[in-house]
């Protein structure tokens, strides 16, 4: 596990003043957070065989840091942030795990599903590759927006950068995710 | 959700996203985690996501009344508060299942190990590592009466030491990352004398595993590593475990 602190951005003052009269319990974040970080892992290219681990790791970091969180930003954007860099550091893993094949570990095979089911899936997977395509920053400011639909006060905190970076990102983003979709379609009818 | 000054989203009513792009934002929805998925990861994570139960405040320990009063980390008697409550919950119960094994069982089939010295980095707090040499020997905790394990009314003193026991654990994962084998055991040591009843069993379990591994003593840690496995059969560092047995730190 590494040390994963996480700066954070100004924000109202208020929320650490709230933070100070009614601290953060782990259990709570935990019981309150667990589906959106599960969500934001995946989301930035955590493939769904590690999520248990990356998961339960994130919650580790966030158990050991909950007493740096200084209500300067929200929980769930600090949350995002520390997510943000596990994933980072699991994909990295992952790229050097597949030059070499013999240590990756075989998908589990999984009975034939409906059709429905098939083109759900492979509407995912084209957005994987399409998420894919994207760095990290840009990948995570169109997560945050177009995914999670946060406000962007909100991604701007997470994500640390200036409200003007970060719609430049988005609109980057946008384009080449479109791009990306259209391609596969592309080739898909081809 | 949306503030008036945020633009018009991919996936929002009246946007000019195209069609096949719309299908393939939508299909995130299903990114969710299922109620299976989420015992998982709340079993994984143990006592420490346990409910803590409407009692009145439990007394804290003054580590985290030094934090608090340090003024902006007030979540820190909070979040101890929080385990203590925890420890409650899991404590009695992880008490009756955590066994010790006698170091003689494992340290019979092992042949010595290379020696390693302990890191340059090695915390000022933890205990003298063992000597250099002394690592293939490093024996398991003899059954003391600290570490037998406690009838469940016994949970109740365990608040009393929550707060260094997570220490404790950030103490043995810095040890980790610094590929400090010996420290992290000596650590994994003392949490099982001092803790016999903590609720970082699995954790400082998996913590000597690892140290055993980046200390070069492999058929120790395989030892460790299969009582772990009958301990915890559906523990989530089963993958991490097995990995590093396989490959290596």
């Amino acid at each position: 596990v590494e040390d994963l602190s996480v700066g954070s951005v100004a924000e109202p003052t208020g929320a650490a003043e709230r933070l100070r009269r009614s601290p953060l319990v782990f259990a709570e974040v935990y019981r309150e957070h667990a589906p959106f970080v599960w969500r934001s892992l995946r989301r930035l290219g955590v493939p769904v065989a590690d999520l248990d681990d990356v998961c339960q790791e994130t919650f580790l970091v966030v158990h050991r840091q909950l007493e740096r969180y200084d209500g300067s930003s929200s929980v769930k954007t600090w949350l995002f942030g520390i997510a943000m860099r596990l994933a980072s550091n699991h994909r990295r893993k992952l790229s050097v795990r597949r030059e070499n094949p013999g240590a990756v570990a075989p998908e589990p095979s999984v009975p034939a599903p409906q059709p429905e089911v098939v083109a759900a899936r492979q509407a995912r997977v084209v957005l994987d590759q399409a998420l894919d395509s994207l760095d990290d920053e840009k990948r995570a400011v169109f997560v945050l927006y177009e995914l999670e639909q946060l406000p962007m006060s909100e991604v701007v905190a997470a994500v640390g950068c200036p409200l003007q970076t970060a719609y430049s990102r988005l609109h980057a983003a946008r384009k080449l995710v479109a791009a990306s979709v259209h391609r596969f379609r592309s080739k898909e009818g081809s | 959700m949306s503030r008036p000054d945020d633009i018009p989203r991919l996936l929002a009513e009246g946007s000019d996203c195209a069609q096949e792009l719309r299908e393939v934002l939508g299909s995130a929805s299903d990114d969710s985690p299922t109620a299976e998925d989420l015992a998982r990861l709340s079993s994984g994570l143990g006592a420490l996501v346990a409910s803590p139960p409407p009692s009145p405040a439990p007394p804290v320990a003054p580590a985290a009344k030094a934090l608090a009063s340090a003024g902006g980390v007030g979540s820190a008697t909070k979040v101890v508060a929080g385990i203590v409550c925890a420890l409650g919950v899991a404590g009695g119960a992880y008490a009756l299942h955590r066994d010790v094994s006698p170091a003689s069982v494992v340290a019979s089939s092992v042949a010595p190990p290379p020696s390693v010295a302990p890191g340059p980095g090695a915390s000022p707090e933890a205990p003298p590592p063992s000597p250099p040499g002394d690592v293939g020997n490093v024996p398991e905790p003899a059954p003391t009466k600290e570490n037998t394990p406690r009838p469940s009314g016994a949970v109740h003193e365990a608040p009393r030491g929550a707060a260094e026991e997570t220490a404790l654990l950030g103490r043995a994962l810095d040890a980790l990352k610094r590929r400090d084998g010996v420290t992290a055991l000596a650590l994994a040591r003392q949490h099982t004398e001092e803790y016999p009843a903590g609720s970082y069993g699995e954790e400082f379990d998996r913590i000597a595993i690892e140290g055993y591994v980046l200390s070069g003593a492999s058929a120790l840690a395989e030892a460790r590593a299969r009582r772990f496995f009958k301990r915890y059969p559906a523990s989530a560092y089963r993958g991490r475990i097995e990995g590093l047995l396989r490959h290596g730190p």
